[in-house]
């Protein structure tokens, strides 16, 4: 970490160069032990939604992971907290909860892990899944996390509505990977219409609904910008390293696509 | 490949997925609003002297990790 002796950004180093003069060395290199130090410090990302939504599959995608973040076993009454080493530096620490909504006896177990657990995570990433119309588990779940036990932490919180490729009318386009223009539209339209219902569940003001497909890697760098600006003052230890969507394109097209996109 | 090619469907996705950097530049730019306020907070000193230099700061620190 800090090893690289000629950092790459011609055009800010005049800029930086003058600022590491007015610290001086004694300021600039306790500036640069206070951020190694606080690096050490993993981040703590909570995962939350019923079982079968894509919690793991969202981690592993949104941080570029590799599937170092495995499946939890259904019906177990831990929480499976993993601190990962990333691979550009720094530590990420992942709180992949249990699955809400297979049992009554087991969910109150859950609740438990839900009240010790989520106060102390620095953001709480609630995952539903796009193609199953019925919310009132999740409205049910939220309920309780945002009344009794987030309480003031509710800015904390962010709402993911995951495997939309899996939407009607079912045209994701597998050549660029990517929904239709038909899809995206009724994409768009579940968004709202889950705003709007959670809204009214929760007796509070949802923003923003962040849709996207983990499997798919659809829309991760959108999931990703709501997930550091919910962690606040850490967000910025969170890698930005989604996995590449244009890898998961027919292979004749992805270098037509990176032209295109530039 | 090129775009005469393409039908109307796919010519609608690529305008969406050439809206992919501003996303990316959006995920950087919230990353690097985080990192002001933890220096606001956490080195009130410091950021006192590189308040205005915080771009270069941030870029420095993004590609020395």
């Amino acid at each position: 970490m800090f090893s690289k002796q000629n950092p790459s950004f011609p055009e800010h180093h005049k800029s930086f160069e003058k600022m590491r003069g007015l610290l001086g060395d004694t300021d600039f290199r306790k500036l640069r032990r206070l951020v190694e130090d606080e690096l050490k410090k993993p981040p703590r990302v909570a995962v939350i939604g019923k079982s079968g939504v894509g919690k793991s599959t969202t981690i592993n995608a949104l941080f570029g992971l590799d599937e170092k973040v495995s499946h939890t076993t259904h019906g177990t009454t831990e929480e499976k907290q993993q601190t990962i080493d990333l691979p550009e530096g720094g530590k990420l620490s992942v709180v992949d909860m249990p699955g809400l909504g297979e049992d009554i006896e087991l969910d109150r177990q859950y609740q438990e892990i839900y009240r010790r657990v989520l106060p102390e995570a620095d953001v709480v990433l609630y995952v539903i899944q796009a193609d199953l119309k019925a919310l009132s588990d999740d409205q049910e779940i939220l309920r309780e996390i945002v009344q009794n036990i987030m309480g003031h932490l509710k800015g904390r919180l962010v709402i993911g509505l995951n495997q939309v490729d899996r939407m009607s009318p079912g045209t994701w386009n597998t050549r660029f990977n990517y929904p239709s223009p038909e899809q995206e539209d009724n994409i768009h339209r579940r968004c709202h219409n889950i705003q709007d219902n959670l809204s009214d569940a929760l007796g509070i003001k949802v923003d923003q609904v962040e849709y996207y497909s983990a499997s798919k890697r659809y829309r991760l760098y959108e999931l990703l910008s709501a997930v550091i600006k919910s962690a606040g003052k850490v967000g910025w230890k969170l890698p930005i390293n989604p996995s590449d969507a244009i890898e998961l394109a027919d292979e004749e097209v992805r270098e037509f696509l990176r032209k295109e996109i530039v | 490949m090129n775009m005469e090619e393409l039908n109307q469907d796919e010519l609608a996705i690529i305008g969406k997925l050439r809206t992919l950097p501003q996303a990316q530049q959006k995920a950087i730019s919230v990353s690097g609003e985080s990192f002001t306020e933890w220096l606001k907070t956490n080195v009130p000193l410091v950021w006192d002297k590189v308040s205005g230099y915080i771009d270069s700061l941030w870029q420095w620190f993004k590609s020395a990790l």
